[in-house]
């Protein structure tokens, strides 16, 4: 939840309780980007507190989106705690596994606290917490002192022992830590090593002193947070460490700890060069990991878990299955793989494609056939051509479409609501708290003609009529269960609206028309980046603050400009926010 | 902290079975294992040590969905009718038919049948509280805010988060110097709108409840195991985890001293220092016939699981009286289900449909669907299930007796709510509170009212907060909980 300016991820099932969330009025609502000081961008423009440099723009001139994005910091923790699934994929990789040993699975569940569950900055350790993070450690650090194998690997032989438990805590330390271990560390940590002897006795000194510092290290602070302590202040901010920009960049590309090769770089003080650290961010992004990262960033964006409460009529709604649902999850994601790492392309093409990606199941949706696999073969998906006149993008895809309905019937409201928040971040303000349901769809009525009845006078007016019914109502054409129509109750669908995007009043009749306004505005660019740079920075991003909102200015820039979110994801991790920090 | 002598004093009685003195795990520099038992357990020599500080306990159940309850009793209401075709107007299968004193003779005769009869061996401990209303947040996402904090909210539902921090947290602040509360739920996780009952100081963002009772086990007991039963283990067990604490609480410390942090940094490692230290205090050895460790050992993994659900509520209410009779903690929430609940429970031994559709009538989380034969007696059916889960509370909480007389029921007030008053409607003026226990004489049980028609259920939480021992700065009774735009107490339920 984008908890402090009315965002929010509405992540609902209860059709009652959706129409009722949002039927009522609404105030002070905008559809500028955040409602910060800035608003939408005009190619390039904005006002920005400066900074300078080649791709800048500041003074709200338009000037060369090519370039890297600069000006000041914004203020961020310097103690950003790993959420469950970074913990497991860091463990996985410091231990250099095929797969997660899955003990994250016994932490206990966070609720999301802001706009995607990357942001650590919000997240403590509470008594339960911390329950879970010692009995994971006693886990893993037995797993790996009574496994020859693992064991050798993070210890490997050496000529004596004491040179061994050295090298171990040197150099599986810097690892863990994600940084070289200061001599006080070095002191506190032999002795641990050294005390495990005694301490669990089992016969095997050294497994004994491995398995106790192993539980110290998955226990530090060091590990639980990204912790940094740069403090130079040099130009109104402070440049991170190399090594602490090796953990922002992993992280955030990967959801993991640093590689070798970052680490390698970070040793060789190569990071805090903006070249190396552009070469380290296109690497990571191509990796498996960058592209899982990739998927989980628009998994989150687009609430796909929504996906898995999807209940349809079957006598109905034949092609909604029991266990359509998960492939409805994965027809997005492979539309998504595809647009970004197959075509180099972006959020413009993210929202407009007239093509998905279909196994035999989500075909059966779109009225068309793709081959059943052999029992217990896979059901690959594959690209299929929808019909441009009838679909564009991710949100005529069958899972947005059946999840934002009621049965057959659309909500207008959540529709518009969704688009409105998650496509155009428009800032929309809770709605009052008592709401009564939408009114029973008429006989000889249309749900359009319902929903402007009852949302035509204030307050409710104030942002329905404006911000939300009308992106709703260029839906219409497609129903809740994902099927094109034009006649509803007898009546004729009305899918035309207006609707004011980068400022000027856009006219459009469907959601084709519709689709294709939003993703040519600067606003859709300016959201898409601003979700981005929330994932990557792990932070909430305040467009009223004047480095974050000259942040996202320039990012929607280049965005528009450069229609690849690869490159965009790349320019943002290594803008001169992403590798500094405020005093 | 107690001398290592009174570690040799009887075993205490519970249930009239002995079992083995609680004991506790303490780091303080050393290792000190086997330290006494709680002064709530502590059997003291005759006049030799005065009677313990009187503590209430108060442990709070959350029950999602609505009732079969019928409209408001006394000042109307329409008739309660589900949406859906053919669906039959509904009348009250919770509560006693009369109002006034509460009888076992009405609970076990005329009124058998209504939910509310699964508690009738507490008849005479109990309070029935029909009929307050939401004045903040409502539905499925604001009503369990509403239920437990009675407070204005931020945010845009179902994320509604209040202002305030809710009741059993306020509790545990006042009253058990500021240590947060026992935060548990059941179900499963990762669904409409899980944690939402549950807040903090200054509200915000919910507590997350753990829903394993496995981890739970391991997390008031320390232990696990054939450890419970070896001391030496024990000790082994404490030297090997202080050394690990030690070094960790170092580095927190150093990281705190630095002069850099923002104030919210800085109160992110202050939390995870007193999460540490917290651990330290958890007890370690003999849970004694209270908990049922093989059990609560073999439901792990599976606890979120249908078939599984109404064991895992059971052993968190064990759970929760074990705390309370260990002293671990004051207060307590256990949140039953997300806040559209979709377990699907087994009524009278069948599996029904999950519980929200059967709650709407049709099979549906919305208004259309086909009418679920027989759904008013499934919601009745599993309005009986949460009943039970609360009287499993009682139950644990009467077997424990208190040094002093009574019972650990005696001295504490319960609380079973909901975040809905019925399901059809999903309104919010016609909430319930079921409450337990006498408080230590504050409260006058074995009565059951009905509050006006748009009574704030801020009344409710006054007065609960106020019988668990919370006072105002002058030392009034808690009259302003929530929202002191809805003040007062109940006086008829104040002895």
């Amino acid at each position: 939840m984008k908890a402090s300016n009315g965002w929010t991820r509405l992540a609902t099932r209860g059709a009652v309780a959706l129409t009722a969330a949002s039927v009522f009025g609404l105030v002070g609502c905008s559809g500028a980007v955040g409602g910060g000081p800035t608003g939408p961008s005009n190619g390039g423009g904005g006002n920005g507190p400066g900074g300078g440099g080649s791709g800048g723009t500041p003074g709200g001139k338009p000037s060369d989106v090519s370039g890297p994005i600069v000006g000041l910091p914004a203020p961020s923790s310097r103690l950003v705690r790993l959420n469950s699934k970074q913990w497991e994929n860091s463990v996985k990789d410091l231990l250099h596994l095929s797969a997660p040993l899955g003990y994250s699975s016994n932490f206990v569940t966070e609720p999301l606290q802001t706009s995607f569950d990357t942001n650590g900055s919000v997240l403590t350790i509470e008594s339960n917490q911390w329950s879970g993070y010692k009995r994971a450690a006693l886990d893993v650090a037995k797993k790996v002192a009574r496994d020859p194998q693992l064991l050798a690997l993070v210890a490997p032989p050496a000529a004596d022992a004491a040179t061994r438990a050295k090298s171990f805590i040197r150099d599986f330390g810097l690892r863990t830590f994600r940084r070289p271990l200061t001599d006080a560390d070095i002191t506190r940590y032999n002795d641990l090593f050294t005390k495990g002897a005694t301490l669990l006795a089992t016969g095997d000194a050294f497994a004994d002193g491995v398995e106790m510092v192993l539980r110290a290290f998955f226990q530090s602070p060091n590990f639980l947070y990204r912790i940094e302590t740069s403090d130079t202040v040099n130009g109104g901010k402070i440049a991170l460490g190399d090594y602490e920009i090796a953990s922002r960049l992993s992280y955030s590309l990967t959801n993991s700890t640093p590689d070798d090769a970052l680490l390698s770089a970070a040793s060789a003080k190569m990071l805090q060069s903006r070249d190396n650290a552009l070469t380290q961010a296109q690497r990571l992004i191509a990796s498996p990991a960058g592209q899982a990262t990739v998927s989980d960033f628009h998994y989150q964006l687009l609430h796909l878990e929504n996906d898995d409460q999807i209940m349809k009529d079957a006598t109905k709604a034949p092609a909604f299955t029991a266990d359509l649902n998960a492939s409805l999850k994965d027809e997005t994601l492979t539309f998504v793989k595809d647009v970004i790492f197959g075509q180099s392309k972006g959020i413009a093409e993210l929202l407009s494609a007239s093509y998905t990606f279909a196994n035999s199941k989500v075909a059966k949706v779109y009225g068309m056939t793709v081959n059943a696999p052999a029992a217990g073969q896979p059901d690959p998906f594959v690209k299929v051509n929808l019909d441009p006149n009838q679909r564009a993008g991710i949100l005529t895809q069958a899972g947005f479409l059946s999840f934002y309905a009621d049965q057959q019937t659309p909500s207008i409201i959540l529709r518009g609501v969704r688009i409105a928040q998650d496509i155009l971040c428009a800032d929309i303000p809770p709605p009052p708290n008592t709401i009564p349901p939408l009114a029973d769809l008429a006989p000889n009525s249309t749900n359009r003609k319902r929903v402007e009845n009852q949302t035509k006078d204030a307050p409710c007016n104030t942002c329905h009529t404006t911000l939300i019914n009308p992106l709703g109502f260029a839906f219409e054409n497609l129903d809740g269960f994902a099927q094109f129509r034009t006649q509803e109750n007898g009546q004729p669908i009305d899918a035309s609206a207006k609707y004011t995007l980068d400022g000027k009043e856009v006219s459009f009749n469907g959601p084709v028309e519709l689709m294709k306004a939003v993703s040519q505005s600067q606003q859709a660019n300016d959201c898409y980046s601003r979700h981005l740079a929330e994932y990557l920075y792990g932070r909430k991003i305040d467009n009223t603050n004047d480095a974050d909102a000259s942040l996202i200015t320039q990012a929607g820039a280049r965005s528009k400009a450069y229609p690849s979110a690869k490159d965009l994801m790349v320019k943002l991790v290594t803008a001169d926010e992403f590798l500094n920090r405020a005093p | 902290m107690k001398s290592q002598s009174q570690n040799k004093s009887p075993s205490i009685h519970v249930n009239k079975r002995t079992v083995s003195r609680r004991r506790f795990l303490r780091g303080m520099g050393g290792v000190v294992v086997g330290l006494p038992a709680l002064d709530v357990f502590q059997r003291r020599a005759s006049g030799a040590v005065p009677p313990p500080t009187k503590k209430i306990y108060s442990a709070w159940m959350l029950q999602n969905c609505g009732l079969v309850q019928g409209p408001h009793f006394g000042t109307g209401g329409g008739p309660i009718t589900a949406v859906v075709a053919n669906a039959p107007p509904e009348t009250d299968m919770f509560w006693p038919k009369a109002t006034g004193s509460i009888t076992a003779a009405a609970m076990m005769g005329a009124d058998a049948d209504q939910a509310t009869s699964q508690l009738v061996d507490y008849a005479s401990k109990l309070i029935f509280v029909r009929g307050s209303s939401f004045k903040h947040s409502f539905q499925h996402g604001g009503g369990p805010v509403a239920a437990m904090t009675g407070a204005p909210v931020t945010g845009v539902y179902p994320r509604e988060n209040p202002k305030s921090e809710s009741a059993e947290f306020f509790i545990s602040r006042m009253m058990n110097g500021g240590k947060p509360p026992l935060t548990l739920y059941v179900g499963r996780k990762n669904q409409f709108r899980d944690d939402c009952f549950s807040f903090g100081l200054g509200g915000g963002n919910p507590r997350v409840g753990e829903s394993n009772p496995f981890n739970v086990y391991q997390d008031i007991t320390g232990l696990t195991g054939a450890m419970k039963a070896d001391p030496a283990m024990v000790a082994k067990l404490a030297a090997q985890d202080l050394s690990v604490n030690d070094l960790v609480r170092g580095e927190l410390k150093d990281l705190l001293a630095r002069t850099d942090l923002s104030m919210d940094d800085h109160h992110r490692i202050d939390l995870h220092l007193s999460s540490v230290r917290e651990m330290e205090m958890n007890m370690t050895t003999v849970l004694g016939p209270m908990l049922d460790a093989t059990a609560i050992t073999s439901i792990n993994g599976k606890h979120e699981q249908d078939a599984f659900i109404e064991s895992a509520a059971l052993m968190q209410m064990d759970l929760v009286a074990f705390a309370f009779a260990s002293d671990l903690y004051r207060s307590a929430a256990v949140q039953i289900g997300g806040a559209n609940d979709h377990t699907r429970y087994t009524v009278d031994g069948v599996l029904a449909p999950a519980y929200h559709p059967v709650s709407h009538r049709n099979n549906s989380d919305g208004q259309n669907g086909p009418l679920i034969a027989n759904s008013v007696q499934l919601h009745h059916g599993i309005d009986k299930i949460h009943a039970r889960m609360f009287k499993r509370l009682l139950d644990k909480m009467a077997a424990y007796t208190l040094p002093q007389g009574g019972t650990l029921l005696d001295s504490s007030v319960n609380v079973w709510t909901n975040s809905l008053d019925d399901g059809p409607t999903h309104g919010s003026n016609n909430v319930p509170y079921v409450l337990a226990g006498g408080a230590a004489g504050f409260l006058k049980t074995g009565l059951h009212m009905v509050l006006p028609m748009g009574s704030a259920n801020n009344l409710v939480l006054n007065t609960v907060v106020s019988a668990a021992g919370c006072r105002k700065a002058n030392g009034d009774l808690v009259d302003n909980f929530g929202d002191p735009a809805f003040p007062g107490v109940i006086p008829e339920i104040i002895a």
